[in-house]
This record gives structure tokens, C-alpha cells and sequence, in this order.
């Protein structure tokens, strides 16, 4: 049982030390111009290729995740070569509201085509899954060390927020070159949620008295849940039709100020799903309501026919406070979460470029921002390397690589936005892939690559 | 000169170079990381040393706002309360000592009679000549065996009158049976009967029988009857035959009876009851209330002059036996007549009481009352019918009876000293093993102008003490309810006392009561004030109670 907890507990840390970037970003590919993907994070970014395909899983696989917190952060080896779970440094390392992010998008299908020379349609489906979870250091606090330890007579907040979503996403983009200068694009989604859970309320707080030590604690809760039951029940036509449609659209622009600098800007994700399948939610039955526990009756306490104190009375009276009702079938609506970027880029010359990028998003009530410098070169149409280094949720040692390589038509691409995360695997809050092998056909004139150079 | 050509191959060769150093730079980058593969063991979770856990909680276990009818209660669920206009408290318990029905224990001694004739030759040609033949009798019918009790008048609830024939007549005829002072409805009771071997019965249920129109002969009736014959088969009779017949009377139930039922003891026992107040109480110094009392109640519905003695009203010890009577002392009425309804009353339930109190008895129940601590009431009574012979006519009704209730009040006036009580409960610390330290925490906040010393002990099966939780000695930390102020003459509630007191158990003390079963909770209560001054109980009085507890873990997970 020990084993199988510690396996548990070492398993969610390995989990959550990778990562501390808040959002879906991919600072490093975003200046990448051989890779057609860009149009992910910003449409207007036409790909260099006239045609581009891109099959089942290999073609993009996206994962990015980020955590308050590294390896080291919880884990110590010790002298004895045992590694040891150090929760109190863990507490010293945590913030008073600290978020887990994760995002993997794999590529179901994806092509990409020119028409005109000015135009550039794609079509792509994807599946999507984002993830996020906001814990408060009071609760772990509390967790673990009691609130006799760190909250007598002080308000604990114990409000999480949990979101996560799956969702397939079908997209059909137009991206126009208006003039030499500017350059539009749009992706318009339909979604089709698989799942979801979303926090609507989680306000739940805990006040000990340093006398009696009676409580007074809020508790309103409201998460929303939607998919099938498990796993199992999962039909095929599920993917396709699963009953909880969704809009989104995607825009984005370029802007070719001189032959030196250039500018892009894009919004992504604005749209929401509406879930109206397998429906269940969690609600307090008393939301909102302040409640205080001062302990239990004389008598029950005492009870006679029990076996001297009754501990199990007390309990129950706690748990009857915090009472969450089940209720099925109430459809509801989730935004997307929108973000955007701002991005920026120095040609040093026809293949080296340096890009400055800013990503913004909002989440639990605050503004996200994430800043990324990078510099490209690319050799050729055959080898694009890029450099990045990225600043993001307070975590400033985040260097990212990328490599595009075409092999004939076969081009395959790798990136991160923090390769430290690999060789300092200990201290990394942050990790970013975003990889795939993609065909692309044709190329555009030089004229017009000079163009999309500056994009 | 350099031409175009070259310039762009310079151009595009420097540009090459600078491509493949920085592509070299990229590539080294790429790798790096791959080379630095993961340190052996970092996730090897087998090496994950066990976690120890150590919070320490704080929470709340208990709040009560307690009164003395709920204090008491927690003692007992038989007592009551009355509260006056001023909300002071009287405890009350209350018993039914006795309960006597007379007409369910009285008892109508079966009556029966038997007669026989044979006919005669004469009287056989009598019946063949003229076709019938008539014998005519009558029987007095006594329903007390000696005078010295008397009916005059009886309404059967059930009761019935029994004939029987046999014989060697065969004629066809008639038997015809009538008592005319037996009436039901204002009629008469008649019953004619076809002649034949065997049993007929006439259902008594309802009929009134006057017993006082046989001069000379109380508690009797006159049963008359008659057994006619007919030729019938003709020339069946003959000389020689005989008809046998028997009657007897059966009393199931009298209904309502008058007359003079005599001089007889009716109750003669005793009976013991608990006072609950004192089921926890092992000892006291004092106990005592001003003015505690007994009232005896008599619902009586019996139309019977009764004249109640009592025998003992005994307050005995637990603690060692020592027994004091009520009954030698002033102020118990004794003997005691108990009143009675008339006959015409339309309520025939009289309720009469009976007020014993301490100043009547000169304190004698305040005594008794402080020698019970613990201890129990015995209540003996005798009770005798018509003591003064026959003075009015007796009545009784299938529902008289006579209820005897007492009340023992204790107004809660008085003083308390070194009044100790005990209760016990079964105990069993679950995971104890995993907590480190321990911290009880009592909240007394007190109205009551009592204190109270407690202490708590865990004991093993065999009641052999593990620990405590008060450990010191110094008398104002054992005192965890402190006395309230209050005005002594108007009972007002002056201040309330509270008292925080805080028990710390360490492993050293937490490893003694591991092996705890029983947990014993002694108390010491005593009146506020030093010099012991009676105190007055509100029921506005509250004893505020909360206990919390803060307990530090340590597991290995």
C-alpha cells in the first residue's frame, strides 16, 4: 500500500515538475517559416510550400505542460542514494495560488494548398486536450501540516479550480496576402466535445478559531462535467457526433513594415462548446452559505450506546455542512480559452532573422503573460534551425531549439520551447514538444519567399 | 577585379559558413540534451523513502448549552420539571403506587338447585284423562354466605342461570322459569323452555336483581318455575317416572352492586421506587433542599367508605442501609380518610391529596433526602372498608378502583457538599498509535452557582486505573466548572464563570491509555461560596460547554 502510494505520489510529481508555462504557446516554431504548422498559432503565417499534407498522428504532435514547481523542488537524493519527497520544500517553493497547465494536440488530418498565389486553404482536424488546474498553497499547506500548524485564527482559502476539455477541432482556413504589406488569415472551427469538467464556483474556505477551535467555512462549489461515463462506453461516432458542438475562430495578420522589420498579431481560440451530452454536475446545497461548526451535542459525543467517544458523530456533522448534490442533464456552455500573440521580427538577412514575441492569456481572473526572443536561420529550403529564449510564468531559464528538416518532399520538424527541461530535468517547471513529419510540395518564387521571409 | 559572379559566390559562401557554424551550434544544442540522459534512479520509485506525515489539527468536538433539565436529564428520563412564574426549578418524580379494582377481586360464589318428581299413578291418569298436568315450584336464591355482608341490589356485567333436565318421562311439555325482581329494561325475567332431556341456559347480562323483596332474607331472590306435561305420545306417562332438574346460577362479572360490602383490608403492601437523581451519586457530605415534599394523590371511584394507613414512608441508604421512617414524625395525616363519590355523582372519579412536607415533618424529609444520596423510597400502606361499620350503602361499579400516586418534589433550594458522582462508558482509541501529542481543550462557561471538580480516568477492563486526565493537585486546577455569582436571595444571575483549562498529552501519556477499555468520569460539585450558603436553581441557567481538541499525527505513508 506505502509502495503504491509513494509510486502514486512520485508519478504525479513527475507529472507536474516538467512544466510551468502557463499557456498553449510555441514561441519557438511560430518564427520557423519552413514549418507549415505556424498557422496553428497564427493563420496568417502562410507556409513556404505551395501544398502541404500532413497524415494521422505523425504529422503534429503538440505537448506542453507547466507546473509551480520542479523536481528538485520535492525531491532530494540523499546520501544513501534513496530520494526523499520533501514536502516542506515544496511549501517554501509554492505560491499563494499555483496553476498546472498541460496541452496535447494531435493531428488527425491536415493539408494545405495555394490558390492564386494569394490565397492559401487548409483544412486540418485535430484532437484537442487542454488542461488546467489552479491549487492554493493553503490547501496543500493544510494537507500537510493541519491548520493547527499554519491556519489558527487565519482565513484558509481551499478554492481550486479545475478545467479540462477534449474536444476535436475542424478547421477550414483562408489566409489572403491583401497587398506586399499585409497579409489576413482565418481559421473557422467546428468543435465537438468529448469531455469536459469545468470549475463554475469553487469558493471554499476554512477559518479556525484559536480558542475553541470551532470552524466557519464557505463551501460553494458548482463543476460541470460532460462526456460518456468511462472510457468504455466510448462509441466510434462519439468522435464524429458526440451531441456538444462548438464554434471557434481563429484570426491573424501580418504586416511587412520595411524589408527589416515586420510585425504579425493573432487571436486565437474565440469560440466555446456547448455541452449537452452525459451531463453531471456538483453543486453545493448550501452555496454560499457562511457555516460555523462548534463541535457536536453533549450527548452524541457521549453516547451511550456507542463505544465511549463518538469521533464518527463529529465527522458527520462536518461532512453534513459541506453536503454536494448530483444533478444530471443540465447542458451548459465553456469558452474557449482565448489567447493571443504579438509577435515581431528583424531580418538580418534573406535567412536569419530575429523574432520577439509576446503571448498573453487570461486564467482564474489574472492576465498570463509570456514573453519569447528567438533567432532563426535557415539553409536553403532544406534546413531550418531556430533559438529561443522564453520567459514565462516567472520562469526565466527557458531556452528553446528547433530544427525543420526537408528531406525531398518529407519534412520533419522538431521544437521546444525549453531544451533544458531535458538536460536539467530537476529544476524544469516548464515542458514543450511539438514534433511531427510533414509533406510538402512546391515552393513559391523567390520574390514571393522574400515575402513570406518577412512574415 | 572581382566580378559579379564572384561576389555573389563570396556572398553566398560567407553566408554558408555563417549558416554552418550557427547550424553546427543548432545541431550541438539538439544533442546536448539527449546526451545528458537522466541520472539512473531518479524515478525509480522503489527508492522513494516513506513519506512521514506530521499535521497537526485543530478542531472543534463539543458545544452544548446545558440547563439543569438537561443536566438531569443525562442522569435520568423518568424525573419531570415544574417551573414557576419566576422560572425557578423543581425536580418532580412522580410513581403510581398502587392501583386496586374491588370488582374485579369480588367474587359471587355459584349458586345452584335440584329438585325431582316422580309421577304418581293418580297423576299419570290425570294426564290421560285431561291431556295435561301441571307442577308448579319455587326456590330463594341467597347470594352472600353470611350476613355480615349484604347486596341489596346487583347488576350482572356477565353472568348466567343454567337448567338442566333428565329423567325417564318422554311426554312432550314445557318448562317455564321466572324471577320478578330480575328485570332487564324494566322487564321481568321469564324463559319458558320446551321439556326435554338436557341443559337450557338464560343469559343473566344486564339484569338487575333486587335483592331485598324476600322479607327476612337479605341478598336473596325468589326464583319461581313451573314443568308442564302433555299426553303426548299418548300414554307414554306412567306411574313411577321421573323428572329430574337443576338449576345453578354463575356470576362472570358484576356490572354494579350496592348493598354493605363489610370491613375488609383492601391494600396491604409496599413498593419501592428509585429517586434517578442519585443513579450516578456514590457519596456526598451534603445534600440538602430547604423544603423537598411528598404529595399523595387518590383517585377514587369506589362507593366505599376507605380508610387509609401509612405504614412506612422510608428513605434507605445505599451506602450503608441506615433507614429513616417519615411516618413517627408531625404533619403525615394517618390515618387517612380517603374520599369517596356517591352513587348519584355523575363524575364518580373524587381526587383528594395528601401534602407531606419538610416543615410539617420538622425537616424530617431533608434528612431523609440526604441520607438517600444514594438510595431508595419505600412506601408501605394498609387500607381497611367501612372502618366505622355500616354508615351509608355501599356501591361499587365494574369500574371503581382507587389509584394511589405520589409525588416527591425537591424545589432546588438548598446545598450541595462534596457531592460526588460517577458515570462510566466503554472506550476504545482507535489509531492512537499514530498520534504524537495531544491537546484537550474545555470551554466552561457557567452559569450555576455550583462548582464542580472532575477528573477523568482510563482504566483497563478491570477498572485499574491507566491514567488521568487532571493531573495536578492543586485544587483550583482540578475545578473545571467554576461557580457562577449570583445574588443568593434572588437567584440573580450576577456574572458566569468560564474557565479554559487545557490537558496535554504527550506520547509518554498517550502510550498509558493505548490499552484503554473504560473511560470513569468522576464529579465533585459543591454550592458556590465558602460557607456553603443555599442556592437557588434557575431554569435560565446555562452551563455553556465546548471541548475541542488538538492532536499532531505521525504517520509513515
Amino acid at each position: 500500500m506505502k509502495k503504491y502510494l509513494r509510486t502514486w505520489l512520485v508519478g504525479i510529481i513527475a507529472l507536474l515538475l516538467a512544466t510551468h508555462v502557463f499557456a498553449q504557446t510555441d514561441f519557438t516554431l511560430y518564427h520557423m517559416k519552413m514549418v507549415p504548422f505556424r498557422i496553428y498559432q497564427n493563420p496568417a503565417l502562410l507556409p513556404q510550400s505551395r501544398v502541404f499534407v500532413g497524415f494521422p498522428v505523425i504529422s503534429s504532435i503538440y505537448f506542453h505542460g507547466s507546473n509551480a514547481f520542479s523536481y528538485s523542488d520535492i525531491i532530494t537524493r540523499e546520501a544513501d542514494d534513496s530520494l526523499k519527497i520533501d514536502i516542506d520544500k515544496l511549501l517554501t517553493k509554492l505560491g499563494k495560488r499555483n496553476n498546472l497547465f498541460t496541452n496535447l494536440d494531435i493531428d488527425l488530418l491536415s493539408f494545405g494548398f495555394r490558390v492564386a498565389d494569394k490565397y492559401y486553404i487548409t483544412f486540418s482536424a485535430r484532437e484537442r486536450s487542454i488542461f488546467r488546474f489552479m491549487y492554493p498553497k493553503d490547501l496543500v499547506n493544510f494537507i500537510w501540516k493541519g491548520n493547527a500548524a499554519i491556519g489558527l485564527g487565519k482565513e484558509l482559502e481551499f478554492s481550486p479550480r479545475f478545467d479540462a476539455m477534449v474536444f476535436n477541432e475542424f478547421a477550414l482556413g483562408l489566409a489572403r496576402e491583401v497587398n506586399d504589406q499585409l497579409t489576413v488569415g482565418i481559421h473557422v472551427n467546428l468543435l465537438n466535445g468529448q469531455y469536459n469538467i469545468s470549475t463554475e464556483r469553487a469558493k471554499v474556505s476554512l477559518y479556525t478559531d484559536p480558542n475553541d477551535f470551532s470552524f466557519r467555512m464557505n463551501s460553494d462549489i458548482s463543476i460541470r462535467t460532460a462526456g460518456p461515463d468511462s472510457l468504455s462506453n466510448q462509441k466510434p461516432k462519439a468522435f464524429i457526433k458526440s451531441g456538444n458542438f462548438g464554434l471557434g475562430i481563429d484570426l491573424g495578420a501580418t504586416y511587412k513594415l520595411n524589408s527589416k522589420f515586420s510585425f504579425s498579431a493573432s487571436v486565437l481560440d474565440l469560440g466555446f462548446i456547448k455541452w449537452k451530452k452525459n451531463l453531471l454536475a456538483f453543486e453545493s446545497r448550501r452555496p454560499g452559505a457562511i457555516v460555523s461548526f462548534n463541535g457536536i451535542d453533549i450527548n452524541k459525543f457521549f453516547k451511550k450506546d456507542s463505544v465511549g467517544i463518538n469521533y464518527k458523530a463529529v465527522l458527520d456533522s462536518l461532512k453534513d455542512q459541506f453536503k454536494i448534490d448530483s444533478l444530471y442533464n443540465q447542458s451548459y456552455k465553456t469558452s474557449l480559452p482565448m489567447r493571443f500573440y504579438l509577435g515581431a521580427i528583424y531580418n538580418i538577412n534573406d535567412n536569419n532573422t530575429v523574432g520577439f514575441l509576446f503571448h498573453g492569456q487570461f486564467y482564474d481572473k489574472k492576465f498570463l503573460p509570456s514573453f519569447s526572443l528567438s533567432y532563426y536561420t535557415q539553409v536553403g529550403r532544406v534546413l531550418g534551425l531556430s533559438a529561443s529564449y522564453n520567459i514565462m510564468n516567472h520562469s526565466y531559464n527557458n531556452i528553446g531549439v528547433g530544427l525543420s528538416l526537408n528531406l525531398g518532399p518529407t519534412q520533419i520538424y522538431a521544437t521546444t520551447d525549453n531544451i533544458l527541461a531535458i538536460s536539467n530535468y530537476k529544476t524544469a517547471q516548464n515542458a514543450h514538444l511539438h514534433a511531427g513529419i510533414v509533406w510538402v510540395f512546391g515552393q513559391k518564387s523567390k520574390d514571393k519567399n522574400k515575402e513570406a521571409t518577412s512574415n | 577585379m572581382i566580378t559579379e559572379k564572384e561576389l555573389f559566390l563570396n556572398d553566398k559562401l560567407g553566408t554558408m559558413n555563417y549558416t554552418k557554424q550557427v547550424s553546427r551550434f543548432f545541431v550541438l544544442m539538439l544533442l546536448i540534451p539527449l546526451a545528458s540522459c537522466i541520472k539512473n534512479g531518479d524515478f525509480d520509485f522503489s527508492k522513494v523513502k516513506d513519506i512521514v506525515w506530521n499535521p497537526k489539527f485543530a478542531m472543534p468536538l463539543v458545544t452544548s448549552d446545558l440547563s439543569i433539565m438537561d443536566l438531569i436529564k443525562r442522569t435520568t428520563d423518568s424525573s419531570n420539571f415544574k417551573i414557576d412564574n419566576n422560572g425557578f426549578v423543581t425536580l418532580v418524580y412522580k410513581n403510581r403506587l398502587f392501583s386496586v379494582n374491588p370488582a374485579s377481586i369480588l367474587t359471587i360464589a355459584p349458586y345452584s338447585y335440584s329438585a325431582s318428581h316422580t309421577f304418581t299413578e293418580e297423576e299419570a291418569t290425570t294426564i290421560s284423562t285431561l291431556g295435561t298436568f301441571t307442577i308448579p315450584f319455587e326456590q330463594d336464591i341467597k347470594l352472600t354466605p353470611a350476613d355480615s355482608i349484604r347486596i341489596d341490589s346487583l347488576t350482572y356485567g356477565q353472568g348466567d342461570l343454567t337448567l338442566t333436565i333428565s329423567g325417564t318421562v318422554i311426554n312432550d311439555g314445557a318448562i317455564t322459569i321466572s324471577i320478578p325482581h330480575a328485570k332487564k329494561n324494566g322487564i321481568p325475567l321469564t324463559a319458558t323452555f320446551t321439556l326435554a332431556n338436557g341443559s337450557k341456559t338464560i343469559d343473566l347480562s344486564g339484569y338487575n336483581f333486587d335483592l331485598t323483596k324476600v322479607a327476612g332474607k337479605p341478598s336473596t331472590f325468589k326464583l319461581f318455575g313451573s314443568i308442564t306435561i302433555t299426553n303426548s305420545p299418548p300414554g307414554s306417562i306412567a306411574a313411577g317416572k321421573t323428572i329430574n332438574f337443576n338449576f345453578e346460577q354463575h356470576t362472570g362479572s358484576i356490572k354494579v352492586l350496592s348493598g354493605y360490602l363489610g370491613r375488609f383490608y383492601f391494600i396491604n403492601e409496599n413498593q419501592t421506587t428509585d429517586i434517578n437523581l442519585f443513579k450516578n451519586a456514590i457519596s456526598a457530605s451534603k445534600f440538602i433542599l430547604v423544603n423537598p415534599y411528598f404529595i399523595f394523590t387518590f383517585h377514587n371511584s369506589i362507593g366505599i367508605p376507605l380508610n387509609l394507613r401509612f405504614t412506612e414512608i422510608i428513605g434507605k441508604s445505599n451506602e450503608n442501609g441506615q433507614m429513616i421512617n417519615l411516618i413517627p414524625n408531625p404533619g403525615v395525616p394517618n390515618p387517612y380518610n380517603v374520599i369517596g363519590p356517591l352513587y348519584t355523582d355523575t363524575n364518580p372519579v373524587k381526587v383528594s391529596t395528601v401534602r407531606i412536607d419538610n416543615v410539617g415533618t420538622n425537616g424530617a424529609i431533608s434528612n431523609l433526602l440526604n441520607l438517600l444520596k444514594p438510595g431508595n423510597l419505600i412506601y408501605s400502606f394498609s387500607g381497611l372498608t367501612n372502618p366505622n361499620g355500616e354508615q351509608t350503602e355501599n356501591f361499587l361499579r365494574d369500574s371503581s378502583k382507587l389509584n394511589v400516586d405520589v409525588e416527591f418534589g425537591l424545589p432546588l433550594y438548598g446545598l450541595i457538599e462534596n457531592f460526588v458522582i460517577q458515570d462510566t462508558l466503554d472506550f476504545k482509541f482507535d489509531n492512537i498509535n499514530e498520534v504524537e501529542n495531544m491537546l484537550l481543550r474545555t470551554l466552561i462557561e457557567n452559569d450555576f452557582p455550583l462548582d464542580a471538580k472532575i477528573q477523568v480516568y482510563f482504566t483497563d477492563s478491570k477498572w485499574i486505573a491507566l491514567d488521568s486526565l487532571v493531573t495536578s493537585v492543586l485544587p483550583v486546577d482540578q475545578i473545571i466548572i467554576p461557580a457562577a455569582q449570583v445574588n443568593l436571595s434572588t437567584g440573580e444571575l450576577i456574572s458566569s464563570a468560564k474557565k479554559t483549562s487545557d490537558f496535554i498529552y504527550p506520547k509518554t501519556r498517550i502510550n498509558k491509555i493505548v490499552n484503554a477499555q473504560k473511560i470513569l468520569v468522576k464529579a465533585v460539585l459543591n454550592s458556590a461560596g465558602s460557607a456553603k450558603q443555599n442556592v437557588k436553581i434557575y431554569n435560565t441557567y446555562k452551563l455553556k460547554v465546548k471541548i475541542a481538541a488538538q492532536v499532531e499525527l505521525k504517520k509513515k505513508i
